[in-house]
């Protein structure tokens, strides 16, 4: 049988002998589609969130391996599936569209010309941005499978990419749902739902896929499995505790660095604040934001030097080389909270929040980040302690 | 039988001594108040001065030490302005009060002089650790 053999031009479809009801779409790759557009979706929600950063990486990583699998399946799955089946060359696209454009589009059973093209453009931008994503996670964040072969600016670079890229997709499947309209009104069938039930009308005698079930169940429940590992740290995690997905490098500690800074506050790690910051809040002791700590120099030099060592400038963390980089050159912040880093991390918290009882103040970097004391600051580490909409 | 005995009393001694290493960091400073001038030392002064309104020039304008260490010494105390959670006061709940002589001076010189405006004098340091020591 002959897949590839169109209906004639012309031949309406009211002409036609007695069509019957064929599995076109195998399972797997009725499961791979809705999957991916989940994937997608849930990533595109979750872009730019710092707080759910565990969430965007999963489904990332998600849709790259059902791209990859996707990819293995076209060379050697369902038949209907493979790209064998409905990549076509530039001129079969060209006389379709053509065709489209006259009205008289042949209809093919599988992905017609166009849509096969679509199919390829959307695993490749898709593959880019997987990838990409898994950059950014490694060099901005130092996480996931790449980690220790990006560097940070490598992963600023591929964050640049791949938010190009995801608005690229956007526009690509705007193209995609137009072109299932469309073909679904010219051809006068629900592609949609064929891609649902994986049925479609086609001649009597038409060979089915076949329904490779047992690919298919393998498929979901390798993902649901993964997906309840990957978040299972969430259920784990005793109460009371905030479940951290992301542990980074454990920054440095000093005793007396905790124990002083930390008699009336967080004791702020030195890596969120330039040195010049640190040597001038120390050189200050007397009027520290209106209390003088009267600490015993020998205390001030253990302090002076951890700061020195530690600080921003030596980014030893993502808070540190952010801050540092955030802050101008000539200016020598004495409030973590005044660097500009800081700010547009915190601007979309209503300014009521920093009153309520459970948080107290922009300065109390605790409520909210379970790292907060060892200055890490990871992604996906914080919460606001409160349900903001019931405290209006 | 013996062991446990023998236990029992080393860990009495312990403990004896302790609270005997606590007294005596008290009794420093007390001693050093009085070379210094002060006495006979008042809790209920001590009480007034930890519990009274002080005028400040900058904001806030008007402190008082329960600000941060609440009115029952008992309890937990928070910072009023970092909401740091600070420890209870009173050594009959939290025994690491008053303990080291070098930490009491530290607080009570930042503490005096961003509450009350000044260093506390010699009377007024006794009468206050005459008071919280009661707690």
């Amino acid at each position: 049988m002959n897949a590839r053999s169109p209906m004639k031009s012309g031949q309406c479809l009211a002409d036609r002998p007695a069509v019957e009801d064929v599995k076109v779409w195998d399972l797997p790759t009725r499961l791979f589609h809705w999957m991916l557009v989940a994937a997608f979706l849930v990533g595109w929600l979750s872009r730019a969130n710092d707080q759910y950063l565990d969430v965007h990486a999963f489904f990332g990583t998600l849709a790259l391996a059902l791209i990859l699998w996707r990819i293995v399946w076209g060379l050697g799955g369902g038949h209907y599936a493979r790209f064998s089946e409905f990549v076509y060359g530039w001129r079969v696209v060209r006389d379709y569209i053509g065709g489209l454009l006259r009205g008289g589009a042949p209809r093919y059973l599988g992905h017609n010309p166009i849509g096969g093209w679509a199919v390829l453009a959307l695993l490749a931008v898709a593959l880019v941005i997987c990838v990409s994503g898994l950059a950014v996670l490694a060099g901005d964040e130092g996480h996931g499978i790449l980690s220790g072969l990006m560097s940070p600016a490598a992963g600023l670079a591929a964050k640049a990419l791949h938010r190009v890229l995801a608005w690229g997709m956007v526009a690509l499947v705007a193209v995609h749902v137009a072109g299932v309209v469309v073909e679904s009104r010219v051809h006068r069938e629900n592609l949609v739902a064929a891609m649902i039930h994986g049925r479609k009308h086609a001649r009597p005698g038409t060979p089915p896929s076949a329904a490779h079930r047992g690919v298919g169940y393998a498929l979901l429940i390798t993902v649901l499995v993964a997906a309840a590992v990957y978040f299972s740290g969430y259920l784990l995690t005793p109460a009371g505790q905030r479940y951290r997905p992301f542990i980074g490098v454990t920054l440095a500690s000093n005793p007396t660095w905790s124990s002083e800074c930390g008699d009336c506050h967080v004791a702020y790690h030195p890596s969120l604040l330039p040195a010049r910051s640190w040597a001038k809040l120390l050189a200050h002791q007397d009027d520290h934001f209106g209390e003088d700590l009267a600490l015993e120099p020998d205390t001030l030099k253990v302090l002076a030097k951890f700061a020195a060592a530690h600080s921003a400038d030596a980014h030893e963390s993502e808070p540190a080389r952010k801050i540092d980089a955030s802050i101008r050159p000539g200016d020598t912040p004495l409030r973590i909270t005044a660097t500009p880093y800081w700010r547009a991390k915190h601007d979309h918290i209503p300014k009521r929040a920093w009153k309520l009882a459970e948080i107290g103040s922009k300065g109390n970097c605790a409520a909210c980040h379970a790292d907060a004391k060892g200055g890490g600051f990871e992604d996906s580490g914080m919460r606001l302690p409160v349900d903001l909409d019931e405290h209006k | 039988m013996k062991k446990t005995l023998s236990c029992v009393v080393v860990l009495l001694g312990l403990g004896l001594g302790a609270s005997a290493v606590r007294a005596a960091a008290v009794d420093d400073l007390l001693a050093a108040y009085t070379k210094a001038g002060a006495g006979p030392f008042d809790a209920a002064a001590g009480k007034k001065l930890f519990t009274e309104v002080h005028k400040a020039k900058r904001k806030p304008i008007e402190r008082r030490c329960v600000m941060c260490h609440t009115t029952n010494l008992r309890a937990t105390g928070k910072h009023f302005r970092t909401g740091k959670r600070i420890k209870p006061m009173a050594p009959s709940v939290n025994p690491r009060r008053f303990t080291k002589v070098r930490k009491f001076k530290k607080w009570l010189r930042r503490n005096c002089k961003w509450t009350i405006g000044r260093l506390c004098t010699a009377q007024e340091k006794g009468d206050l650790l005459t008071f919280l020591r009661a707690q």
